[in-house]
C-alpha cells in the first residue's frame, strides 16, 4: 500500500473529529462560489444565476477596458467578488512589482472584493514571467523571504493577503521542512490568511508521497479563509492540477475533513479546462455546500438595474 | 556520518529552474545525461520520475500554455501556417520577446513586428498581413469603452461649421492597410469557407468595436485615408482633402463616396464626439451612458 493510500485509510481508521477553530480574520463565509470565466460572461449577465459569489482572476481585469471590465461591473453590482491572482510571484527574488500591486488594490476597491488571494509560488526572475506557478524550496531562507514580502504586500493592500497552497511536481533537495510546516509558520509570521486548496493537497500528496490528512492536521485552520475544490488529470506517474472535470471522491473527503477542522468556510469550485456550460459547473460547486457550514444558498444580491441605453 | 545537507540559495534555485524551463524552447539543448546531472543537483527524484523528468513537466507546460494563448489570439495565422510551422514561429518569437509582464494580454502584440523582421517562414508576407489584422482586432477588443455619436448628434452641427469640425473616432477603432485581402482571408478561415486568392492585392480595413463585438470592414483607399485623417485629429475638410489625394475619380464621385461613408460610419458608431473649430464646443451624445 502506497503512502498515499495509507493516508486515506488512516483518516477512516482514526475517525478524527476536532473542535472547529475560530477564524483569525473577520471575513465573511460567503457560501459556495464559482469562478467567473469568459465562456460564461453572457450567461451570467443575462440570466443572473443563483450563485453565492464569484471569484475572478485578478489579472484578467487589470489594465483592460472593453467588455471584460463592463461584465465585471455588472457582476460586482449583484454578487460578492473575491479576487484570485496568479502573478504576484510572492516567492520570487525579483523585487515586488509596485505597479502591479497598485492596480491590484485599485481593482479591489472598484469591485469591493471581500479578500485578495494569490499562490505560494514564484512566476519568474530576471524580469521574466513564465506564467506558471513555479515551486519553492521550503527552507528557512525562503520562509524569511516570503514572510517579508507578504508583509510588504499587506502594507500596500492595507488588508491581509490570502495565499493558496500550491500543487507541485518538483521537490527540492534543499527543502528542510514539510510544506504544511512552511505554510503554518509563514501564515503565523506574516499574519496572513490561507486559501486551502484540497485538490492541490491531494495532487501534491500523490506527487510527493505524503499523507494528505497529515497535511491538513498541520495547517492552522483558524487562518483558512476559503477552500478551493477542483478536478485534476492523473498521468500515472504523477497528477497534474488541470482544474478539469469533476473532483474525485478522495478530494471531497479531504474537503469534508477540512470543514470539520474549520467549521466551514467559503468554498469555490475551479473548472478552467474544457469549461462546460455554467449550470454544469454550478452543480458541481453545489456539492461543496455541505462543507461551507451553510445550509442554504444566499438570496440573490441587489435588484438588477439595467443600464440606461 | 550523515549525508551532507544540500543548501542551494533561493536565488540560485530560481535562476537555474527558470533556465531549465525555457532552455529547450530557446534552442539551447542539453543531452539527456546533462539534463539529469543538472537536475540531480537541485531536485529529488520521485518514486516514478527522475529529477529531470519532474522538471520537464514544467518545461512542457510553459510552452504549451503560451502556444495555446497565442494560437487563440492568432487563430488565422495558425491555420494558414499549419501547426508545426506555427509552433516553430511562436518558439522563435518567444525567444526574442519573452513575457516580461504579469498579464498575458500583450504577449502577442509584437508578433507582426517579428514577422516583418529576419524570421524566415513560408508565406511570410501573407502571415505578416494576417497577423497585423488579428493584432488590430485584439487591440480593439481591449480598448476603452466610450460614448457613441448618433446621426441626431451630428445633425446639430451647422453646415457652415462642418469643414472645420473634428469628428473624433472612438478609442476602440483601428485602421490597417495590407498587401493581401487580409480581411477576406480572416473571414473565410473563421467561417470555414473556401479561401480567397492569396495573391497580392492592396486592401484597406477598419476594425472597430460596437456593442462589445469586434467588427471589420473593407474601405476604398480614399475613404481609408479620410477616416485615418479624422482619427489623427484633422478637421473634416482636411480629411476629405486627404481622401481626394487617393481618389481615382472626379469630384462628384468623391463627394458621393464621402456622403455614403460618413452616413455608414456614423450609423456603425465609429465616432464619439464632434469638436467644433475655434470655439472648442463639443457635441456629445445626448444621453451618454456606458452601454
Amino acid at each position: 500500500m502506497s503512502t498515499h493510500e495509507r493516508g486515506l485509510s488512516s483518516a477512516v481508521f482514526f475517525g478524527m473529529k476536532t473542535q472547529p477553530t475560530r477564524p483569525r480574520f473577520d471575513l465573511p463565509n460567503l457560501g459556495v462560489g464559482v469562478g467567473l470565466r469568459s465562456q460564461h460572461y453572457g450567461f451570467v449577465v443575462e440570466t443572473k444565476p443563483s450563485v453565492d459569489w464569484f471569484e475572478i482572476i485578478s489579472e484578467n481585469f487589470m489594465g483592460v477596458g472593453g467588455r471584460p471590465t463592463w461584465i465585471l461591473e455588472q457582476v460586482a453590482a449583484r454578487y460578492p467578488i473575491v479576487m484570485h491572482g496568479v502573478s504576484m510571484s510572492i516567492g520570487s527574488m525579483d523585487p515586488l512589482d509596485r505597479e502591479y500591486l497598485a492596480q491590484l488594490k485599485a481593482l479591489a476597491t472598484r469591485t469591493k472584493a471581500r479578500w485578495i488571494s494569490d499562490h505560494l509560488c514564484w512566476t519568474g526572475v530576471a524580469h521574466r514571467n513564465l506564467h506558471d506557478l513555479l515551486p519553492l524550496p521550503y527552507t528557512e531562507e525562503c520562509l524569511r523571504h516570503v514572510v517579508a514580502r507578504i508583509r510588504q504586500v499587506q502594507d500596500v493592500l492595507e488588508r491581509p493577503l490570502v495565499l493558496e497552497n500550491p500543487s507541485s511536481y518538483v521537490e527540492f533537495k534543499s527543502t528542510s521542512m514539510s510544506e504544511w510546516e512552511f505554510l503554518a509558520r509563514m501564515a503565523e509570521d506574516a499574519d496572513c490568511g490561507l486559501l486551502l486548496d484540497v485538490n492541490n493537497v491531494f495532487v501534491s500528496s500523490f506527487n510527493h508521497a505524503f499523507d494528505p490528512y497529515e497535511y491538513l492536521s498541520g495547517i492552522p485552520m483558524e487562518r483558512v479563509v476559503q477552500f478551493h475544490v477542483a478536478g485534476h488529470t492523473h498521468k500515472g506517474t504523477h497528477i497534474l492540477d488541470t482544474h478539469s472535470g469533476q473532483a474525485v471522491n478522495e478530494v471531497w473527503k479531504l474537503c469534508e475533513r477540512a470543514c470539520e477542522l474549520t467549521g466551514g468556510r467559503s468554498a469555490l469550485y475551479e473548472w478552467d479546462e474544457d469549461v462546460p456550460a455554467f449550470d454544469v459547473v454550478a452543480l458541481e460547486a453545489e456539492k461543496a455546500r455541505a462543507f461551507t457550514g451553510m445550509r442554504t444558498a444566499h438570496k440573490t444580491g441587489p435588484k438588477w438595474e439595467r443600464a440606461q441605453s | 556520518m550523515g549525508a551532507r545537507a544540500v543548501v542551494n540559495p533561493l536565488a540560485e534555485i530560481e535562476h537555474w529552474f527558470q533556465g531549465e524551463v525555457v532552455r529547450p524552447h530557446e534552442g539551447r539543448s542539453k543531452s539527456a545525461e546533462e539534463r539529469e546531472a543538472s537536475a540531480a543537483e537541485f531536485v529529488k527524484p520521485s518514486q516514478s520520475l527522475s529529477a529531470a523528468e519532474r522538471v520537464e513537466i514544467y518545461t512542457d507546460m510553459y510552452f504549451s500554455r503560451l502556444l495555446e494563448v497565442l494560437g487563440e489570439e492568432y487563430s488565422v495565422v495558425r491555420e494558414l501556417a499549419g501547426h508545426e510551422d506555427f509552433s516553430r514561429l511562436i518558439r522563435a518569437y518567444l525567444r526574442e520577446f519573452p513575457s516580461r509582464h504579469w498579464s498575458l494580454n500583450g504577449l502577442g502584440r509584437k508578433l507582426p513586428e517579428f514577422l516583418a523582421g529576419k524570421y524566415r517562414t513560408p508565406k511570410k508576407a501573407l502571415l505578416h498581413d494576417v497577423a497585423r489584422l488579428e493584432c488590430l482586432m485584439s487591440i480593439v477588443f481591449d480598448a476603452e469603452h466610450s460614448n457613441v455619436l448618433t446621426s441626431a448628434d451630428v445633425a446639430q452641427v451647422a453646415p457652415t461649421d462642418f469643414t472645420s469640425a473634428r469628428l473624433r473616432t472612438i478609442p476602440a477603432l483601428e485602421l490597417g492597410n495590407f498587401d493581401h485581402a487580409a480581411n477576406a482571408i480572416v473571414r473565410a478561415v473563421r467561417m470555414s469557407e473556401p479561401l480567397p486568392a492569396l495573391t497580392k492585392k492592396r486592401t484597406f480595413t477598419v476594425v472597430w468595436r460596437k456593442e462589445w463585438t469586434v467588427w471589420r470592414m473593407d474601405l476604398a483607399e480614399s475613404m481609408f485615408h479620410v477616416l485615418g485623417s479624422l482619427k489623427s485629429g484633422h478637421t473634416i475638410g482636411e480629411a476629405i482633402e486627404e481622401g481626394g489625394r487617393h481618389h481615382h475619380g472626379d469630384a462628384a464621385s468623391l463627394q458621393a463616396a464621402v456622403s455614403h461613408s460618413f452616413g455608414e460610419w456614423i450609423s456603425e458608431g465609429l465616432f464619439e464626439r464632434v469638436d467644433l473649430g475655434r470655439t472648442r464646443l463639443r457635441i456629445e451624445p445626448e444621453d451618454p451612458s456606458i452601454l
